[in-house]
């Protein structure tokens, strides 16, 4: 009797699985499949896509597109402030949200609702271009890569979800002990919420990294030099987006130009933005896979 | 595990001291020193490629060496360009002299002194007035006071036919359409004659092109919708002469009715009203169509870019109703925008010399093509042709080209005609020579009675062209349309119609 | 009498201004007590306050122009102030209440359906018994996030075209009519939400997984020693766990009510779907931001972030009456 109902819950299992696994699959094939096309169309000669837009296998592999974009010197420039407005940014977002929200999500924490309150108000309210932009003037971070890392350092959401996460993950107890110990409420952060805090920190990292590379608006705002410009910026410069907003003369300006915005040159950018990100998601992605074990803490 | 953390800690601390002292230094490298002498420094913001080197800059070099003028040129992104320039001028961070459009802002700025009043400056300069026509000085003519408060980056005259795909027509056996039932029949053929030749049912005969803003009222639509006098650029006149927004020309129910057959019969490719930005062009170079409006000037050009063989293309004139008519070019005055000037700048006389020289041939050419034997071999004015190596073509779209010039015409031209080739420049000459035989020019004045109309009524223009293209699908009836038309919009429209007309009235069209 | 009277009065306001001193100070005396003792917490906290008050609240004055009427030359402060004048003319334009339905319609079915689907991915993934087949399957949920609205634009005109795209060349091997998707009315709904899952949803789950990875894997031994399946222990172990991210992005989605994503229903709106693809973000920003109208783009701005704000904080208050955390 034991024994039935035990095979009857493995086989239940098993169907759970397998549940997953299916659904799972169809979905990331779903996903996967706009890339392989964005991925192929890069190495299709323009004449091919023309003839069939759909098509996915190439008759002859073309480098045209990418040798279109490696030719092109502000690229590397691009490049580089790319990944120095990254990394400063998210060490220094990253950083701060986990100082922050610590002390955020002590509730018996006096003024922490109403400094709560206020961060929230930013997320809807805000000054708009124009006083953003005398401000960066004024602090003289105009056309310096700062302006690109400081305004945004400390995102809302970020800090809320982080916020969220220490609620959640670490014992009230835990925090308990350490303070009958004597520690301080720095060394408890350091020493024994910060290690616990490995998913969250590496979640956070992927976000502000992610957006720190997407971002664009800023740098249209504040800097002036072409040098200084990221790679977003200068590949949405290759790549015409709709510009029936501004004016049709702008469209005709460029195709003048012999800007040709041709398509596979788009793919071949894509490919060459995410490719970095590619590279470095799975040394984030352990630890959201493998998560941590609470040791010997117990509740 | 302590001591791994200090190192992390001390290893960002360190970095970002590090990218501290990196970034602080670049700060003011963009100031040039000052104090050359006799150099006046002129800061300006300008719409340029990606590719152009604003910094090491021969020509920028060079005119210094002519004209004793140092251009500083910012060059914000090309898509975000008129964010920038309104936020420039509304924190107060305007340049001596910059690119913008004649629109809206143009005439607040004017209105509120920001930008100088150049009226009485310009005769000054012979050159200007010479190249610069007296209708195309009416784009920056404010509506307000009548005063020219910015100097415009003229263009050669552009006029729009069609291109039809001939080895289609010699599969079908016919002859490029003239008038509006031999294009409805090309249509048709092209539909369901398997033009060619694959054994799919999978082309049509025509594609138009449309965006939210205009409705389905774009220029590439204007070699069909000129037969019915009715044009996407204001100023022409309708079958009566007179002058009226397209909804109340006499044959505009005519037109739409016609544009709505074909998409019924399903013999036009039905998809052109999701069209973003040109994709109607791409189509007829995938050969998925084998009709697309298109301008004259540039078709070589297109054709080039999509690497297309021009034998099998040809360019024809737009449709007429009947036999006998004349098809009609409209040909407004055509600027890419203009310059304006910092009216606080006390530089507007450098400006404006140097804008006066831009209009001369010497600066046309210079700006344009860049040093000769550096960034081109020769170039002879007369035909409008250019020789030119790959390698010096690659170099002259950093120090030069169409976006950078100052004026986009000399005498009226163009900088090159046709295509790229002499071979192609031939087949385009005898090719649009062919098509414009016959053909009607209508020159219209400037026409700024409706730019502000987007703003002003913005419901009512969104809601008549959705209802246009609504009625073209069978979404909408005529009698929704026209009691639309004949009540709410008529209301709202009134006054710019009547601006239009006594507009019209003191700027008379000219045809030729 | 009256001496004495005044005397004792005095002497009464005399003690009680006494204890309210000695209360005075002693409330001072605990408040400095107290700050002493979470000293660390609040000096944690400065870089925090300082950058909110510098780069959020000292622009915040910018928010004003919603009520002036914007001179380029007299900038923010100095342009004339109009009352609600633009208030007044967005409520009173004749499309405005029907786009706004229109906003809200496609953000609730946004938030009815987009929003279970990342959680639910969560959970499956979670499931997947091989670490590696898990891992590449993460990666590659993630990818379309990455692809801009644009360029999905045109894949899906591609492959959606009735004369020529993939789909409708399914439909027509079927015997059936080809549909045309993106130029109708009652198809534009479900494309921008499947798009929307389709771009959005494997990213989301990054912020549920991590979540999932903090559960204690002790409740699951200890559910697996209760004989509980696995469906159960996902039912009763892991969405318990992490039911306070899912409540807090609930509450962050329901303050976004009013955004919908200018870009994806740019690039999905046509004159024949008008209709219904006029959304609040499309609208305004022909009315507004194109012709640099600061002003009504600021007024514009305001009332969305007013709605979504004061949602926001309704939806709060429930999530705290039925025992929740919230935000705060």
């Amino acid at each position: 009797m034991i024994m039935k109902k035990r095979k009857n819950k493995i086989k239940q299992d098993w169907h759970t699985t397998a549940i997953c696994v299916i659904v799972v699959t169809l979905f990331a094939l779903c996903c996967v499949a706009p890339f392989i096309y964005v991925f192929c169309v890069s190495f299709m000669p323009y004449s091919e896509y023309l003839e069939n837009p759909l098509k996915i296998i190439p008759s002859k592999i073309d480098f045209a597109a990418y040798k279109q974009l490696f030719e092109f010197d502000l690229l590397w420039s691009g490049y580089l402030n790319t990944i120095i407005v990254t990394v400063l940014s998210t060490a220094i977002s990253v950083f701060l949200l986990v100082i922050s929200a610590y002390p955020l999500s002590k509730k018996n924490l006096k003024g922490q609702k109403f400094i709560m309150g206020a961060i929230m108000f930013t997320m809807f309210f805000n000054g708009g271009m124009i006083p953003n932009y005398i401000l960066i003037r004024n602090l003289n971070l105009d056309n310096t890569l700062w302006s690109l890392i400081l305004p945004g350092c400390l995102n809302v959401f970020n800090l809320i979800l982080m916020r969220n996460f220490i609620v959640t993950t670490i014992p009230t107890t835990l925090e308990e002990v350490a303070t009958i110990d004597g520690a301080n409420d720095l060394r408890i952060l350091f020493s024994v919420v910060f290690p616990l805090l490995k998913p969250a920190i590496a979640t956070m990292t992927v976000f502000c990294a992610v957006g720190a590379w997407n971002s664009y608006f800023s740098a249209m705002m504040y800097i002036q030099d072409r040098e200084k410009w990221p790679l977003t910026l200068i590949l949405r410069e290759l790549i015409v987006e709709d510009s029936a907003s501004a004016m049709s003369q702008t469209a005709q300006l460029l195709n003048s130009q012999n800007m040709a915005h041709s398509f596979t040159l788009k793919m071949a950018a894509i490919i060459i933005t995410i490719l970095p990100i590619l590279i470095v998601y799975p040394f984030m992605q352990k630890y959201f896979v493998k998560g941590v074990t609470l040791g010997s803490v117990k509740e | 595990m302590n001591i791994k953390k200090k190192k992390t800690l001390a290893l960002i601390l360190s970095a970002m001291l590090l990218s501290t002292s990196l970034i602080g230094c670049n700060k003011d490298d963009g100031k040039k020193e000052e104090g050359k002498d006799g150099v006046v420094e002129i800061e300006m913001v300008h719409m340029l490629n990606p590719e152009i080197d604003v910094k090491n800059n021969a020509v920028l070099d060079k005119i210094e060496e002519e004209l004793g003028i140092r251009l500083v040129i910012e060059a914000p992104p090309v898509n975000d360009f008129w964010t920038r320039t309104q936020v420039m001028v509304a924190t107060g961070d305007m340049p001596d002299f910059f690119l913008n459009g004649t629109d809206v802002n143009f005439e607040k700025w004017s209105k509120e002194g920001l930008i100088a009043d150049i009226t009485d400056d310009i005769e000054k300069y012979p050159n200007l007035m010479k190249n610069i026509t007296k209708e195309q000085w009416g784009d920056t003519t404010a509506m307000h006071d009548g005063k020219i408060y910015g100097v415009p980056r003229c263009n050669a005259y552009d006029y729009w036919g069609f291109m039809i795909n001939k080895e289609w027509l010699n599969k079908v056996g016919m002859e490029a359409p003239k008038t509006v039932d031999e294009f409805i029949e090309v249509c048709r053929a092209f539909t369901n004659e398997d033009p060619d030749g694959n054994g799919k049912n999978d082309t049509y005969g025509a594609s138009f092109g449309t965006d939210i803003e205009g409705g389905f009222w774009s220029l590439f639509n204007d070699f069909f919708s000129t037969a019915y006098n009715i044009s996407q650029h204001t100023g022409m006149p309708d079958k009566n002469g007179e002058f009226n927004m397209k909804q109340y020309t006499p044959e505009y129910y005519d037109y739409l009715d016609a544009m709505k057959k074909l998409y019924e019969e399903n013999i036009i490719d039905r998809e052109f009203i999701t069209h973003k930005s040109e994709e109607q062009v791409e189509k007829f170079a995938q050969g998925r169509v084998g009709i697309v409006g298109m301008s004259g000037k540039r078709y070589m050009t297109e054709l080039e870019k999509y690497g297309l063989d021009p034998t099998k293309y040809e360019y024809c004139s737009p449709l007429v109703q009947k036999e006998g008519d004349d098809p009609k070019y409209v040909m407004p005055p055509s600027n890419w925008c203009a310059f304006l000037i910092n009216s606080e700048t006390d530089k507007k006389d450098d400006i404006l010399r140097f804008l006066d020289w831009a209009n001369t041939e010497e600066g046309f050419v210079l700006t344009h093509l860049g040093i000769q034997g550096q960034h081109y071999e020769s170039y002879d004015i007369e035909n409008r042709s250019v020789v030119q190596t790959e390698e010096q073509k690659l170099e002259q779209q950093k120090v030069a080209g169409d976006m950078f010039g100052f004026a986009n015409a000399f005498d009226g031209r163009s900088l090159i005609e046709g295509g790229s080739t002499p071979e192609s420049t031939k087949i385009w000459k005898e090719n649009t020579e062919k098509a414009n035989e016959g053909v009607k020019n209508i020159y219209t004045p400037f026409v700024k009675c409706f730019f502000s109309m987007a703003n002003e009524i913005p419901d009512e223009m969104k809601n008549v062209s959705m209802l246009e293209v609504r009625y073209i699908t069978g979404e909408s009836s005529k009698e929704e349309l026209k009691d639309y038309i004949d009540n709410e919009f008529k209301e709202k429209t009134e006054k710019y119609t009547k601006d239009y007309q006594e507009f019209m009235k003191e700027n008379p069209v000219t045809i030729e | 009498m009256a001496f004495i009277h005044t005397k004792r009065a005095r002497c009464v306001v005399q003690s009680n201004s006494n204890v309210r001193l000695m209360k005075k100070t002693k409330s001072l005396k605990e408040g400095w007590k107290y700050f002493n003792k979470k000293k660390y917490l609040y000096i944690l906290l400065i870089p925090c306050v300082l950058y909110y008050i510098i780069f959020q609240y000292v622009p915040m004055y910018g928010v004003i122009i919603a009520f002036k009427d914007f001179s380029f030359s007299k900038g923010i402060l100095g342009s004339e102030w109009i009352g609600l004048d633009n208030f007044k003319y967005l409520f009173g334009l004749k499309d405005f209440y029907r786009v706004f339905f229109n906003s809200i319609s496609l953000s609730l079915l946004k938030l009815i359906i987009c929003f279970p689907i990342p959680i639910i991915l969560a959970l499956m993934l979670n499931e997947i018994p091989s670490l590696r087949y898990k891992k590449m399957c993460q990666t590659v949920i993630y990818l379309p996030y990455f692809i801009s609205w644009v360029v999905i634009g045109g894949i899906l005109v591609n492959l959606l075209s009735p004369s020529w795209g993939y789909v409708n060349m399914l439909l027509k091997s079927l015997g059936m009519e080809p549909v045309f998707f993106l130029g109708s009315e009652e198809y534009f709904r479900p494309i921008v939400i499947v798009s929307h899952i389709w771009k959005q949803a494997g990213w989301d789950t990054i912020i549920y997984l991590a979540a999932i990875t903090s559960v204690n894997p002790e409740l699951y031994e200890a559910a697996k020693m209760d004989g509980a399946s696995k469906f159960k222990s996902i039912f009763y172990v892991t969405l318990p766990c992490i039911r306070s991210t899912i409540i807090i992005l609930l509450l962050l989605s329901i303050g976004g009510i009013m955004n919908n994503g200018f870009e994806q229903i740019n690039v999905l709106q046509n004159n024949n779907n008008l209709v219904v693809s006029e959304v609040f973000e499309t609208y305004t920003y022909r009315l507004g931001m194109v012709s640099g109208r600061f002003s009504f783009a600021t007024t514009v701005g305001l009332f969305s972030s007013t709605v979504g704000f004061v949602l926001l904080m309704i939806a709060n208050k429930v999530a705290k009456a039925l025992g929740e955390d919230g935000i705060f």
